[in-house]
């Protein structure tokens, strides 16, 4: 898919555990690794929002798109 | 008791009865073949879409019974299996899809194959042509068909709606 999730980048950054993240924006883990693996079909503006504002990021740094070959 | 309970008993008891009614028909061509033909031939002389009058048209109406009557069986299990699988829970699976698609291709190729095998055996057996084109025989089995292949595409779209649904973060 040309829309990259860049989330594992960002977590190394603020040093942040996928868990964690988990646990402080209400989502299972099971659906963070969807997010992070690329699988997920859609996100919710309220998870980007809790992204956001708990990474404290903006939603492109988290998304970025690569046009397809 | 659920109308979907309903149903599926109502099946399973139409599909008892089909193996019931399958295996006297079996029993029926055995003592023709074997016994005597002409018992046979007074119980069916009237009973079919047109008059039994010799023993070649009785074993050949009797062996297409047969063979008729095991692909409706057939269709039967199909569907008492995909009740079963409705009701046990998942809905929109794989299972589901292709079975909705199967019996309804299925319905389709037997009810126009039957039309036309007693097209062919009355101009056979009884040298006349006559096309029977029934509303509730002919013509409501094959919209019972399709419906079924209609319902299979629904099943997709929704299948696909789902997994959007269950990826959706």
């Amino acid at each position: 898919m040309p829309i990259i999730i860049n989330l594992d980048k960002i977590l190394e950054d603020r040093g942040v555990k996928s868990n964690q993240l988990a646990e402080k924006i209400g989502i299972t883990k099971a659906n963070l690794s969807i997010l992070k693996t690329g699988k997920a079909k859609a996100v919710r503006f309220s998870t980007l929002e809790a992204i956001c504002e708990a990474l404290n990021c903006q939603p492109g740094d988290i998304l970025y798109y690569t046009p397809k070959d | 008791m659920k109308s979907s309970e309903w149903l599926k008993n109502i099946f399973s008891i139409a599909y008892y009865l089909m193996i019931f009614g399958w295996i006297i028909l079996l029993g029926f061509l055995l003592y023709a073949v074997f016994i005597n033909p002409w018992d046979i031939l007074k119980i069916l002389r009237d009973a079919e879409e047109f008059k039994i009058e010799s023993g070649n048209a009785l074993y050949t109406t009797l062996t297409y019974e047969i063979l008729s009557g095991g692909f409706w069986i057939y269709i039967f299990l199909l569907f008492k299996n995909l009740m079963k699988n409705l009701l046990a829970g998942q809905l929109f699976t794989r299972f589901q899809i292709a079975s909705f698609r199967l019996i309804g291709q299925l319905i389709i190729y037997i009810t126009i194959i039957d039309a036309l095998a007693y097209f062919i055996f009355r101009i056979i057996f009884q040298g006349r042509l006559r096309i029977s084109a029934d509303l509730f025989d002919f013509w409501f089995v094959i919209g019972i068909g399709l419906f079924s292949i209609f319902l299979s595409s629904i099943f997709n779209n929704a299948k696909i709606l789902k997994e959007e649904n269950e990826l959706t973060v």
